[in-house]
C-alpha cells in the first residue's frame, strides 16, 4: 500500500480492490465465497467496484441445508435480481448419511462446510477462492496471509506460511494446489458496518433487531447460531452498539466454543 | 511520526471526545526483538490494561492456561496457534487491534526466532512505527540487531526501544543506562535514532501503561503516552506521479486501463507518458461504479483507478504511467540493498524474477558488491553469494526493461521482491536504477554511442519525414525536446555530403536527427543511415511523436 492521505475506510476499500484485481489477473480460475453474511456482502460490493459493476467471478455458496431459512430466501432473490452466477456447493453424500450437529459440531462443520468446499473446488477446478474473512474475528484468522496457499487437500500449513510484504503476493504455486485470497483481512467488524452505512449497501434483515429485542451479529447454521439481545434496528444503531460491547463477534457461534482451538483445527483442514 | 518533545502528553483536547469510537486514523505498530525478550507478553499487557479484550478472548486464554496448568499467560492472546502455545514461542506474525481513548492501534507481533525471519519481515513491512524490545538481563542479542537493521531497510524510521524485564535487574538505573548507550550507538550506525528509550516491565506493567514507582530515576513518558502520539507513515508524500498498470478490462465497448496511483496525483486531461514505450496520450476520463452525478476528475496516491486514454495505445500490465519527462528511465541494471530469506543462497548464474509493483522481470545477479552481517554490521567484500538471513548490496541485470526509483525518493516504486521458483526469496530497496551501471563493452576510446544512448534513455536514430517544411521540422524538434528526447532538426543544409557528416556526428553523440525528404538533394545516401521513414507530414500530432518514441526505445 502506498503512503496515502485517503481516509481510513477509503484506504481499506482501495487496498481490497487492488487485491481483488490481482487475484482476477494472476489466478486462472477463481470463485468467490458468498455466505450471505455482512462481510462477504461487502466483498461482493467491492468486486462490483473493482470491475465497474460487473461480477466476472462466480459466487459460491456452501449450503449445509441447515442455514437460517431467511438466508436461503435472501440468497435466491439477490442472485436473481442482480443476474449473478451462483454455484451452490453441498456434501450430498454426508447429507444423505444424515449428518447434523448432534454428531459433534466440529465433525458436522468439517463434513458440511470444509468438505463441501473441497468438493466444490475440485468439481469446478478452482485455483483460487476469494473469502471475506477478517483478522479481528478470532486468533487463527489473525495469523492469515492475504494470499494464503492451500495444498492439494486444501490444508493450511500455519507454521510455514510464505512471506508477504510490499503487495508482492504469492500468486505462483505448484499445479494442484489452490490459493485462498483474503482481500478484507485488515477490516474490523466496525469498519464493515461503517462502510455499509457510507455506501448504503443492502444487507439481510437478520442483522437488525426484531420485535422481541434480538438480532444476529454473525450468521451461520440455525442449530449452531444464536442471536444476541439488542435493540439496534438500523445500521447506525448497530455501530453505536458495537462501540460499547465487550462480547466477541462470534460468541453466538457454537462451533467456536466446542474446543479451545476449534477454529484453528477447522481451518487447518480447509475451513473458511 | 512521533511527537514526544511536546510537553502535553495527554490526548489532544481538540479531538471530538468519544469514548470508544476512534476518530483518528488507526496506526500499525510492529513489535520486534530477540526471542524471549517479551514481545508477546508486552502486547498482552497493553491489551489487558487498556480493556481491549472481549470477554471471550480473555476467557479462552484463561481456559487454555488452566488446561496446561500455567499461570495466566497474556502472550497467548497473540500466540493463538496451538503449536505456538505448546512451545511457548511466536511462530507467525499476528495482527491484533487495541483501543486507545481516541484511536485504534493495530499491533503486529513479530517472531524473534531467526528461522521465522520471513514472518518478521511480513509483519514489520506493514508498520508505521516499531517497538524494539530488549531484555535488560540478557542485553542486546543477535536478533535485536538484525531486526534493527531490517527496520532501517524497510524504511521504518519511528522506533521506540523498550528495555524490558527491569524487575529482573532490580530496576537499577546503571543497567538501563549502559544498554541505552549500546543500542543508541548501534542504531546510529544505521542512521536510526530512536524516538524514545524506556525502562519497562511487561510483567508488572511499569512504564507500559502506568508510571513506575520502582524507577523514580526515570521521568519520561510511559509507552501508552507515546502511542497516543504516533502518526501514520506519510512524511514523504511525493508530488511525482507514478501509476502502475494492473490490467486492461474490456467488459463492454469501453477499454479501461486499471492500476494504482503509487505516488502523486492525476487529473482528467493530463498528458501522460506510458513507460517503457515512451508513448504519449491524454487522460480522457476515469471510470467508477456505482455511477455518480459527480464523476471523478482527480485521483491521488493510494487510489486504484480505471482510466481511458484519448489514443488507442498499447498498454499492458507492468507498464507505468507518468507525467511526460518525469518518469524513471527504463533500465536493465538496478543496484539494491537486499535481504535474503531463502535457504538456498542468492548466487550468480541463477535465474530470478524481480517483482516491483505490477512489474515482473527476469533477472540475474550481475555483481555482488558486498555482503553484510546484519547483526554485527561486519562487511565482507569478497563473498560471491548471499547466505540466508544476511543482507547485501547487489547489482541485478534484468532481461526486460524495469522502471524503478531510488527508494529514498519514492518508496513504493523503489522496492521489490526477488522470486525464486514459486517463492519470495528476498526483498530489496533500490539504490540506483540506471543503465550507467552497465559495463562499456564497445572497446571504443572515450564515450561510445551506446553509452550515450543509455545516458539519454533512447536510441540514436535518423527520422525522415516525407514533405516537412523547415518550420515543421523545428516544431517536431521542440516537441521531442519537451518530451526529454535529444533531437535536432537539419533543415537548412542543401548539400549531401555535409548533411551526411552531420548525421553521423549526431548519431555518435546519441541524437535523434530529423530530416525532410523534400529538403534533401536526390543524391543523398539515405539507406546508409537506416532512417525511420515517416509518411505523415502532420508533425505536431501525438501520433508522430508516439511513432518516433516507439522506434527509439532502448
Amino acid at each position: 500500500m502506498p503512503e496515502t492521505m485517503l481516509d481510513p475506510l477509503t484506504a481499506l476499500e482501495q487496498e481490497s480492490i487492488y487485491i481483488i484485481r490481482e487475484a482476477y489477473r494472476k489466478i486462472k480460475n477463481i470463485g468467490v465465497l458468498w455466505s450471505i453474511g455482512k462481510d462477504s456482502t461487502v466483498l461482493l460490493w467491492l468486486i462490483r467496484k473493482a470491475f465497474f459493476g460487473q461480477v466476472p467471478i462466480p459466487l459460491i455458496h456452501i449450503d449445509t441445508t441447515y442455514k437460517i431459512p431467511e438466508m436461503i430466501a435472501y440468497r435466491d432473490r439477490f442472485v436473481a435480481e442482480n443476474g449473478l452466477k451462483l454455484i451452490v456447493g453441498k456434501n450430498q453424500a454426508e447429507l444423505d448419511n444424515g449428518m447434523n450437529h448432534t454428531r459433534g459440531r466440529l465433525v458436522c462443520c468439517t463434513a458440511l462446510k470444509t468438505d463441501a468446499l473441497k468438493l466444490t473446488v475440485e468439481a469446478h477446478k478452482f485455483e483460487g477462492i476469494i473469502l471475506g474473512i477478517r483478522a479481528d474475528e478470532e486468533g487463527s484468522r489473525g495469523k492469515e496471509r492475504i494470499f494464503s496457499p492451500r495444498n492439494y487437500q486444501s490444508e493450511w500449513d500455519v507454521t510455514e506460511q510464505p512471506p508477504e510484504f510490499w503487495d508482492a503476493y504469492k500468486t505462483d504455486f505448484p499445479k494442484g494446489d489452490h490459493i485462498r485470497i483474503h482481500p478484507m483481512l485488515k477490516w474490523t467488524e466496525l469498519d464493515i458496518w461503517r462502510y455499509i452505512e457510507r455506501e448504503k449497501i443492502p444487507v439481510i434483515d437478520l442483522y437488525f433487531a426484531n420485535n422481541d429485542g434480538y438480532r444476529y451479529r454473525s450468521l451461520g447454521c440455525a442449530p449452531c447460531t444464536a442471536p444476541i439481545r439488542s435493540n439496534a434496528r438500523t445500521v447506525a444503531e448497530i455501530i453505536e452498539e458495537l462501540a460499547t460491547t465487550s462480547t466477541s463477534e462470534r460468541a453466538g457461534r457454537a462451533q467456536d466454543q466446542d474446543d479451545l482451538h476449534a477454529m484453528e483445527k477447522l481451518r487447518v483442514k480447509g475451513y473458511m | 511520526m512521533l511527537n514526544t518533545t511536546s510537553t502535553n502528553l495527554s490526548p489532544s483536547v481538540t479531538q471530538t471526545p468519544s469514548l470508544t469510537i476512534p476518530t483518528r486514523e488507526p496506526i500499525k505498530l510492529v513489535v520486534v526483538g530477540h526471542v524471549d525478550h517479551g514481545k508477546s507478553s508486552l502486547i498482552g499487557r497493553l491489551l489487558y490494561d487498556t480493556n481491549s479484550l472481549s470477554e471471550g478472548q480473555l476467557e479462552k486464554v484463561r481456559a487454555i492456561c488452566e488446561e496446561q496448568s500455567k499461570p495466566l499467560e497474556l502472550a497467548f492472546l497473540l500466540d493463538a496457534l496451538e503449536a505456538e502455545q505448546l512451545q511457548g514461542i511466536t511462530i507467525d506474525t499476528t495482527r491484533i487491534l487495541f483501543h486507545l481513548s481516541n484511536r485504534d492501534v493495530w499491533i503486529i507481533d513479530a517472531p524473534g526466532h531467526k528461522e521465522f525471519l520471513k514472518n518478521m519481515v511480513s509483519g514489520a513491512a506493514q508498520a508505521d512505527a516499531a517497538l524494539l524490545i530488549i531484555d535488560a538481563l540478557e542485553g542486546i542479542q543477535e536478533q535485536s540487531k538484525r531486526h534493527g537493521y531490517l527496520l532501517s531497510m524497510l524504511g521504518i524510521r519511528d522506533v521506540v526501544v523498550l528495555m524490558n524485564k527491569m524487575d529482573l535487574v532490580d530496576y537499577r538505573q546503571a543497567v538501563f543506562t549502559a544498554l541505552e548507550q549500546e543500542i543508541t550507538d548501534f542504531l546510529a550506525q544505521l542512521n536510526m535514532h530512536p524516538k524514545a528509550i524506556l525502562p519497562v516491565s511487561a510483567l508488572t506493567g511499569e512504564n507500559v501503561t502506568r508510571t513506575s514507582g520502582e524507577m523514580p530515576w526515570y521521568s519520561g513518558p510511559t509507552l501508552l503516552d507515546i502511542l497516543q502520539h504516533v502518526e501514520p507513515r506519510r512524511q514523504s508524500q511525493s508530488e511525482v506521479l507514478r501509476l502502475s498498470v494492473q490490467d486492461v478490462y474490456k467488459f463492454d465497448e469501453r477499454r479501461i486501463i486499471v492500476g494504482r496511483v503509487e505516488s502523486g496525483s492525476l487529473r482528467v486531461g493530463d498528458t501522460v507518458q506510458v513507460l517503457p514505450t515512451g508513448q504519449l496520450s491524454q487522460i480522457s476520463g476515469f471510470e467508477s461504479w456505482p455511477p455518480s452525478d459527480e464523476p471523478l476528475t482527480q485521483v491521488f496516491a493510494g487510489q486504484t483507478v480505471g482510466l481511458q486514454l484519448r489514443d488507442p495505445l498499447f498498454v499492458e500490465r507492468g507498464h507505468m504511467l507518468v507525467h511526460p519527462n518525469q518518469g524513471p528511465h527504463p533500465t536493465r541494471y538496478v543496484s539494491a540493498n537486499i535481504f535474503w530469506m531463502a535457504p538456498a543462497p542468492l548466487a550468480p548464474g541463477v535465474s530470478y524474477r524481480l517483482k516491483l509493483g505490477t512489474q515482473e522481470v527476469h533477472a540475474r545477479v550481475h555483481r555482488i558488491e558486498r555482503v553484510l552481517n546484519a547483526s554485527s554490521l561486519a562487511l565482507n567484500d569478497v563473498q560471491d553469494q548471499v547466505p540466508q538471513f544476511e543482507t547485501a548490496e547487489v547489482i541485478f541485470r534484468t532481461e526486460q526493461p524495469l522502471m524503478a526509483d531510488p527508494f529514498h525518493c519514492l518508496p513504493t516504486t523503489g522496492r521489490f521482491v526477488v522470486m525464486h521458483n514459486y517463492d519470495v526469496a528476498g526483498g530489496g530497496i533500490v539504490l540506483k536504477a540506471s543503465n550507467e551501471l552497465e559495463p562499456d563493452r564497445s572497446g571504443e576510446p572515450g564515450v561510445s554511442q551506446s553509452l550515450r544512448e543509455i545516458a539519454h534513455g533512447h536510441k540514436a536514430q535518423v527520422v525522415l519525414l516525407e514533405k516537412a517544411s523547415p518550420a515543421d521540422l523545428h516544431t517536431l524538434e521542440r516537441l521531442l525536446f519537451q518530451a526529454g528526447i535529444h533531437a535536432i532538426a537539419l533543415a537548412d543544409t542543401p548539400k549531401a555530403e555535409p548533411v551526411r557528416i552531420l548525421c553521423q556526428g549526431y548519431l555518435k553523440a546519441g541524437f535523434v536527427v530529423l530530416l525532410s525528404k523534400s529538403l534533401l538533394p536526390e543524391s543523398f545516401p539515405l539507406d546508409a543511415l537506416d532512417p525511420l521513414l515517416s509518411v505523415t507530414s502532420d508533425v505536431d500530432s501525438l501520433h508522430t511523436l508516439n511513432r518516433i518514441q516507439e522506434a527509439i526505445q532502448l
